[in-house]
């Protein structure tokens, strides 16, 4: 399994983009030959962070730039950041001090969905592609870019399938490990990452055919840039069972509808993008929060845990309210704020003690 | 404060009213107007809005809608001495206290139904998150139906500009859907000319604060533009800027310009409840906040026969808005015309946008000469301000000077 977590390089022998938010439309930089490879950061201090931004910034961007300033994303031919949030704003204005030496580009994604926002987002999609074009030294024209998109959306639906089949349990396949396959098919070529689903999704076919049968209770795991198997494995291990998520680089991931391959390419990517399963980030009416009460209500979990990185306004803001909607449906949930380590002694002490309350 | 404010800005208005006509100096006349704005919140006669902060007030002032921006709001408590419970009610209802307290003392207003209910809120996505995450949670509360801006960032392109003018349009519709008042193109060309000859007034004012020595205090022109905004499109707008420029004017041909030794920049917000550190600065090191990095004109006179443009290209070139580059390049040319020794910014906890640039700004003003200290400062949350710790940084700051 390619799921070094330290390296942020790609299995792939070619060159390859970096990338860190969801909104990024990763088939372009497929397109232009490179591997897009979603940036995660070290799990360890973030000194040089802190004094470069600040403690009360999201620990996710930090770590990430502890790892440029430490001189260990120097690999990428590109960093793609977007307007996804304040932070990861911030990290794109200190890029060019610490890594002066890989070009970046700043993306800015519309907040709503609609029609408008959607041709605005295409625009700025074309310019991403032409700053693709120059700084990668390739073309990339309309048949590549359809090229890559029918990829991405082949991986999104294989990764689909794999939830819909651990969710209805058809596949001995538990959350961590799905975690973990989320998080290198987002490191590696569409192509590959596909053969890489299929395959697992193959092997835990086999074994459900066997008979395993999980026990405990059925978790469905929420939050932000959660991309630590650890912490649905620490869950696993007191007997619990993530069914599944609502994270950032997990299903939401692959909840990008196939883009229209009957409208210009770059406005299929802008529709399909704006238009999937929302960051809170989004205004939408049928935001994020309602979303994940309303998957709740339909998947009826046992309980819920809630991991949101610390300082994350966009979805701290929502917690209150979707804490007393699940308190309404009689949903146990767990709110974590975490700050982007691997976990602690306090941490596994609140998982039991939820856990005994289910 | 934990009563409808109806009363107070009554009160507010009722008391400063009679100042006023009395003596109108600058900064009672831009109270007795704020107070003013306030009352529209509770006036039949207008529709009521809470907003981002950094959204065209010409738009609403030519539709008779009374508006305040939510972080006025956590301002004006935090002024008062009253925040500390709103954000306590915030706090206990799950919200966050790293986050930002002008936003949280918002929420724990309205959970409090300080404002009453308002029938519009209408957010941006200039300059923060959490401002416009603040505005949706309040829509969630009252059950209002929120409106969003979403701001394009520099550089100014036609296609950015038509898209937010039609943002503009639905706004004005959504406006009229909820509150029955019409957009009148003709109102909306004399908010705009009014908006520009204030801008003129205010322009004339800051160059007069170029000078060496600034006839100004450092309180001078605290809050000024932020909360000016608010007056943006009226005639009263005109009145505070006209009054402003005369004051300062007469403080410039009386010879009586207060002393200085040291120009300082204070970027972002003021501290908001009561502290003694402009004293104390003054007082002791002869320093003198001659420019604020929001109060500046920046944004070119409205085009009277097509104002929605203008305000189009203002909002994508706000200084916040964006990538830092523009607001570098702009703190770096307040420092050079104000000629600046140094910078502080207060670096108000919670404030992602801010904190997150702080260095990067830090950097840039020291390339440029000027030396800029952060302190760590919540400026709406006194429960944990220690006054001390802030003025013993200064102290090495100021020395350093």
């Amino acid at each position: 399994m390619p799921t070094e977590k330290k390296e942020n390089a790609t299995d792939d022998s070619g060159p390859s983009a970096g990338w860190f938010c969801g909104y990024t439309p990763i088939e372009i930089l497929d397109a232009a030959g490179m591997t897009p490879v979603r940036i995660t950061g070290e799990r360890a201090s973030t000194g040089v962070a802190d004094s470069l931004m600040h403690t009360n910034i999201c620990p996710y961007v930090k770590a990430c730039l502890e790892s440029a300033a430490g001189g260990r994303l120097n690999h990428l031919r590109g960093a793609v950041f977007t307007s996804g949030c304040d932070a990861q704003r911030r990290f794109f204005d200190i890029w060019p001090s610490v890594v002066p030496d890989v070009p970046a580009f700043l993306l800015a994604v519309p907040r709503r969905g609609d029609d408008a926002s959607v041709l605005a987002f295409a625009a700025r999609l074309s310019e991403f592609k032409s700053w693709a074009e120059e700084t990668f030294a390739t073309q990339i024209g309309d048949d590549k870019l359809r090229e890559s998109i029918r990829s991405y959306a082949k991986l999104r639906e294989a990764l689909a399938g794999m939830d819909e089949a651990r969710e209805a349990g058809l596949i001995d396949m538990p959350g961590s490990r799905a975690m973990e396959i989320y998080i290198a098919a987002q490191r590696m070529s569409p192509g590959a990452a596909l053969d890489m689903a299929e395959n697992e999704v193959a092997a835990a076919k086999a074994r459900a055919g066997a008979g395993t049968d999980a026990k405990g209770p059925k978790l469905l795991l929420a939050g932000n840039m959660t991309d630590d198997p650890e912490l649905a494995r620490m869950f696993e291990s007191y007997g619990a069972t993530v069914v599944s998520d609502a994270l950032c680089a997990g299903s939401r991931f692959s909840s990008t509808a196939p883009p229209d391959p009957d409208i210009p390419p770059l406005e299929a990517l802008a529709r399909a993008y704006l238009r999937k399963s929302p960051c809170p980030r989004m205004v939408d009416a049928d935001d994020y929060a309602s979303r994940l009460v309303r998957k709740v209500e339909e998947t009826k979990p046992d309980g819920v845990v809630f991991h949101i990185l610390k300082f994350c306004d966009a979805h701290l803001y929502d917690a209150p309210f979707i804490r007393d909607s699940l308190r309404r449906l009689g949903v146990r949930a767990l709110f974590i704020e975490g700050d982007y380590t691997s976990g602690s002694g306090q941490l596994a002490t609140r998982a039991q003690a939820f856990l005994e309350t289910i | 404060m934990d009563t409808n404010l109806k009363a107070y800005f009554d009160g507010l208005v009722g008391s400063l009213g009679k100042k006023v006509a009395e003596q109108k100096t600058a900064r009672r006349l831009l109270a007795y107007e704020t107070g003013r704005i306030g009352q529209k919140l509770f006036d039949d006669n207008y529709a009521h809005a809470w907003t981002g902060v950094f959204v065209p007030f010409e738009i609403f002032r030519a539709m008779d809608v009374g508006a305040v921006f939510i972080e006025f709001v956590g301002a004006m408590l935090a002024g008062t001495g009253s925040s500390a419970s709103f954000l306590a009610d915030a706090e206990g209802f799950g919200y966050t206290g790293d986050g930002c307290a002008y936003h949280r003392a918002m929420i724990g207003a309205a959970r409090k139904e300080l404002l009453g209910k308002p029938q519009l809120l209408i957010g941006a996505t200039t300059p923060c998150d959490g401002g416009l995450k603040t505005i949706l949670n309040v829509a969630r509360m009252t059950g209002v139906e929120p409106f969003t801006l979403d701001i394009p960032y520099p550089p100014v392109t036609k296609d950015k500009v038509d898209w937010l003018v039609g943002q503009y349009g639905e706004m004005t519709r959504y406006i009229e859907r909820l509150t029955g008042k019409k957009y009148d193109p003709e109102r909306m060309k004399e908010s705009a000319r009014l908006s520009n000859k204030a801008s003129a007034i205010v322009k004339e004012l800051y160059e007069l604060c170029k000078l060496r020595p600034a006839p100004i205090t450092s309180d001078t022109l605290r809050n000024f533009q932020i909360v000016f905004a608010l007056l943006m499109g009226g005639e009263e707008g005109v009145d505070v800027a006209e009054t402003f420029l005369s004051e300062t004017r007469a403080v410039l041909d009386s010879g009586a310009v207060p002393p200085e030794k040291h120009r300082l920049l204070w970027v972002q917000n003021r501290i908001q409840f009561k502290n003694n550190i402009i004293t104390w600065l003054e007082e002791k090191y002869g320093a003198k906040i001659v420019i604020d990095e929001l109060n500046h004109i920046y944004w070119d006179d409205l085009d009277e026969d097509n104002p929605l443009e203008g305000l189009a290209v203002r909002q994508i070139t706000h200084p916040l808005n964006g990538p830092l580059e523009h607001r570098l390049a702009i703190l770096d040319k307040l420092a050079r015309e104000y000629s600046v020794d140094g910078a502080i910014n207060p670096s108000h906890w919670g404030c992602r946008q801010n904190c997150g640039a702080r260095q990067t700004m830090k950097d840039s003003l020291r390339a440029a000469g000027v030396p800029m200290i952060n302190l760590d400062v919540d400026c709406v949350d006194p429960r944990n301000y220690f006054e001390g710790q802030i003025l013993t940084r200064l102290q090495g700051f100021m020395e350093m000077l």
